[in-house]
């Protein structure tokens, strides 16, 4: 089962990635997604030193650089293969098949 | 019986002389020798003549009481022996400890005999003096390395230099027509198939207590460590005897070290099977391939060596990375594929990864 | 009928059945293997935190549970740095950060701290791990509500794996899923369920069954499915539990969830791992020689900081035989112990029976098992306890699979399809 219970009007295959493409956004994804929860971690445990330290700095700088990255693998792949674009709707991988959807929001 | 059992090793008394890769922390205790019931021994000894079994009596530094010495000698038997008894058994095979080599001017020449040389890691420095200075007291020279399985890197590196000056010699005496063999290094000068010692497969061991066991080195690590009573043992009752098979070692069913004694005692205790060496003991094999290699090479021109089969050069020096790379071309790319068959490039990037990584294993 | 049953002895014509499956069932999910993160590459490092939990279920493979052996963080905190900062060693491109016991959420404090820690670190290292790690647990339920374990969900949802221990109806999770008074569970883990579902859609549930609730099978599936998972992966106890006749109950129970499964369509949309579309075809000795179990590629620590190929090897879950360890997160791994795991294949731990079987494909073994119940002290050698059951499975299948095709030809065909 690869896909969720959607209606098909509210996702749509659009189109397809390389194995390469693929791995690059799932990293960054990945990335994302880890920097978050370790901003989270942090913020959760209360440690002022370490919000305050230069390693916190650096926690969102990166993850400054790691969603600008995501976001300019979207716009270059959207560029390149020409993807249905939607209001409304939004691009989304799905990280087994490489299969790009337009999901509705 | 187990008709595949060729002979029998019988272990005379508790501190009977090691002759191999293994210890015997009793061989130089002055405690009471211990020696097997006499009894014992002649039920062994009928059951051998009964079956036709060669007998491989292993010998303490005490000297037997006569009724064993005679009962000894109604069966065909070869007498293994420390130093302290080869005048007292001139035929006897000699086991000699290299750090004892002081002794060794004492021992008498013989250039037709059999001699065992066990060495540590400390004697390694000395290694190529000492079978230097055995020259004219052997026919053969069995060399055993003891507490191989601790071995570091830079004691084997020390073991490859002294074993080259060893070669060396052998080269020279080869040429000049002298025909004596050091079995690390001119056995593989002939073999074409594995040779190896076929612990519990070609013959088994009677401890002085009448318990059978796969090999004297399990008796001494733990004299519990048995296979059954002796006459249970010998007529095949041995649990998962397949596992001690050259076809059930995933790694030497694949090597062509046919010189390495595949020793299942130090299988057993550096991985937990008696099928799967360790590291150590497949480095130690393939730097002895490798200079009898090269031995070879220099003798390419002589006779009988120029009939000889070339030993091949090869680029690894563990077999077990040879069963890993056949593991992960058949795995990985069928688990990588599942995304898209297309890309032989991620494929080929999956399994060169794994190769890189696999040779960096491989290092201290 | 392309298939005989003579005594618990199948004779299948192979060649039908790849035939049937490979072509027709191309579309049909259920059979298919679940996808597995990383297709199963990922390093997969297990902490057993506890060996103690609150239930006392009966097919349980811990024998020695305990209130006493809790894993120090400082242990955890050796072991981590020891795997991170030996990348030789542990090269793989992903890791799983697995968390076992006893029942793991009853330290939820003590994995929370380890978890933190392995983030910053493998953050702090610019280790590749950071970009791609998940945390799995494999728990009861009953403190899945509890707002501690919430918090560390909430904090870690992206990276998650939660699997619940769910056997199927009340009836069949009470049999054998019951606290140390002989109360059943099944109540108090419902009341987490539904959580549990709504924060993991796509979550699956890891059912056992054993000797006694072998007639509940069916309706125990249908209640899994009915409860909103869809994938149930339900395996059967690896000991030597079974007794005569077992396999006629199993196969008869598999056989009318398949006719249930026809009836109403599920084939399209539900998956259980009983039915497989690759199960029950002879193995060649040399391609087919894997080995089925993947102990030796992970790594399970106790609270000693001990290592084992795979968390059966642990001393609480070993009934007859001594642990098997591999190193110590002191000394670390022991390469020469990982050895003949990496080497050990299936033709060299199976009897010549298994090796010729005409439906070997899909016979699972576990290799602590295996070992623990082996005459020597070897992994090398196949427990087979679980072999009429594995031909009762396979006849199973053949039906399932020959009534699927059926229905199928009739859908496509308009008529009566036979084969």
């Amino acid at each position: 089962m690869k896909e969720d219970n959607i209606s098909l009007a509210d996702r749509r295959r659009v189109g397809k990635v390389t194995l390469k493409e693929r791995d690059e956004i799932a990293a960054l994804f990945e990335r994302k997604n880890g920097l978050n929860e370790l901003i989270r971690t942090l913020v959760e445990n209360d440690d002022e030193v370490l919000k305050n330290s230069y390693f916190y700095e650096k926690i969102v700088a990166d993850m400054g650089q790691t969603t600008t990255k995501h976001q300019q693998w979207w716009d270059r792949c959207a560029k390149q293969y020409q993807w249905e674009n939607v209001g409304g709707y939004l691009w989304e991988i799905d990280f087994e098949t490489c299969h790009i959807f337009l999901r509705k929001v | 019986m187990n008709d595949m059992y060729k002979y029998l090793l019988v272990i005379l008394e508790k501190g009977a002389v090691p002759f191999c890769y293994y210890s015997n922390p009793d061989y130089y205790s002055l405690a009471n020798p211990n020696f097997m019931p006499a009894d014992v021994l002649g039920d062994i000894i009928d059951y051998a003549r009964e079956k036709n079994l060669f007998l491989n009596f292993l010998y303490g530094k005490h000297q037997l009481p006569p009724q064993y010495e005679t009962l000894i000698e109604t069966v065909s038997h070869v007498k293994m022996i420390p130093l302290n008894l080869s005048s007292l058994y001139p035929d006897g095979v000699v086991v000699l400890e290299a750090d004892e080599s002081e002794l060794f001017a004492e021992f008498s020449s013989d250039a037709e005999r059999n001699v065992i040389l066990r060495a540590t890691a400390a004697d390694l420095p000395h290694l190529s003096d000492i079978v230097a200075f055995l020259r004219g007291k052997f026919k053969r020279l069995n060399l055993h390395l003891v507490g191989l399985k601790s071995f570091s890197g830079k004691q084997l590196d020390l073991y490859e230099k002294e074993l080259k000056k060893i070669a060396e010699m052998l080269s020279r005496l080869y040429k000049a027509g002298e025909a004596i063999e050091i079995n690390v290094l001119s056995d593989r000068l002939l073999l074409h198939q594995m040779n190896n010692c076929n612990a519990g497969i070609q013959h088994l061991t009677i401890g002085p207590n009448g318990k059978g066991y796969i090999c004297p080195a399990f008796y001494h690590d733990n004299e519990d460590d048995t296979v059954g009573d002796w006459s249970s043992a010998v007529a095949g009752n041995v649990k998962n005897q397949q596992l001690l098979d050259l076809d059930c070692a995933p790694v030497c069913a694949v090597c062509d070290a046919f010189h390495c004694k595949r020793c299942v005692y130090l299988n057993k205790s550096t991985t937990l099977e008696v099928n799967v060496p360790s590291r150590e003991q497949c480095l130690t094999a393939h730097v002895e391939r490798e200079i009898s290699r090269q031995l070879l090479h220099s003798l390419r021109t002589i006779k009988p060596f120029d009939k000889f089969i070339a030993i091949p050069s090869i680029t690894y020096n563990d077999p077990f990375e040879l069963v890993i790379q056949e593991t992960w071309r058949r795995e990985v790319p069928a688990q990588a594929s599942s995304a898209a068959a297309d890309d032989k490039d991620y494929l080929a990037q999956i399994y060169e990864m794994q190769k890189k990584i696999l040779r960096k294993l491989g290092t201290d | 009928m392309q298939g005989r049953l003579c005594g618990t002895f199948i004779q299948i014509n192979a060649a039908f059945l790849e035939g049937m499956r490979l072509e027709k069932f191309n579309n049909v999910a259920m059979g298919e293997y679940e996808p597995t993160w990383q297709s199963g590459l990922a390093k997969s490092v297990t902490f057993i935190v506890t060996e103690d939990c609150q239930l006392r279920c009966g097919y349980c493979y811990i024998v020695g549970k305990n209130n006493f052996n809790k894993m120090p963080f400082a242990v955890a905190k050796t072991a981590i740095d020891y795997i991170l900062r030996n990348r030789d060693l542990f090269w793989e491109k992903s890791v799983v950060w697995d968390f076992i016991g006893g029942e793991p959420l009853l330290e939820i404090g003590l994995i929370d701290q380890i978890c933190d820690y392995i983030k910053m670190q493998m953050y702090q290292m610019d280790h590749p791990w950071f970009n791609s790690y998940r945390f799995s647990f494999s728990t009861n339920g009953l403190l899945y509500g509890d707002e501690r374990v919430q918090r560390f969900i909430r904090k870690n949802a992206r990276h998650l794996s939660i699997s619940i221990s769910i056997d199927g109806t009340k009836q069949k999770h009470d049999a054998q899923r019951v606290f140390p008074d002989g109360r059943g569970s099944y109540d108090a883990v419902m009341k987490n369920t539904p959580l549990w579902l709504k924060q993991f859609p796509n979550a699956s549930t890891k059912a056992t069954i054993a000797h006694d609730d072998l007639p509940l099978l069916k309706e125990s599936v249908i209640h899994l499915w009915q409860l909103g998972l869809k994938n149930v992966t339900i395996n059967l106890v690896n000991e030597n539990i079974w007794e005569p006749g077992d396999d006629v109950i199993y196969r008869n129970q598999l056989q009318e969830l398949a006719d249930y499964i026809i009836e109403n369509g599920l084939y399209d949309t539900h998956n259980c791992s009983f039915f497989s579309k690759t199960i029950g075809k002879p193995m060649d000795s040399k391609k087919d020689n894997g080995n089925w179990c993947g102990s030796g590629k992970m790594l399970a620590i106790d609270s000693k900081g001990t290592f084992y190929p795979c968390v059966r090897f642990a001393p609480y879950s070993m009934q007859y035989k001594p642990a098997r360890t591999i190193g110590n997160c002191y000394d670390g791994l022991d390469r020469n112990k990982v050895r003949p795991f990496l080497v050990l294949n299936r033709r060299m731990q199976s009897a010549a029976e298994c090796l010729d079987c005409d439906v070997a494909s899909g016979c699972a073994w576990c290799q602590g098992n295996n070992y623990d119940l082996a005459a020597t002290d070897t992994i090398y050698q196949r427990a087979v306890y679980t072999c009429a059951m594995h031909k009762a499975r396979v006849q199973a299948n053949e039906y399932f699979w020959t009534q699927l095709a059926n229905k199928l030809g009739q859908k496509s065909s308009g008529e009566a399809g036979c084969e």
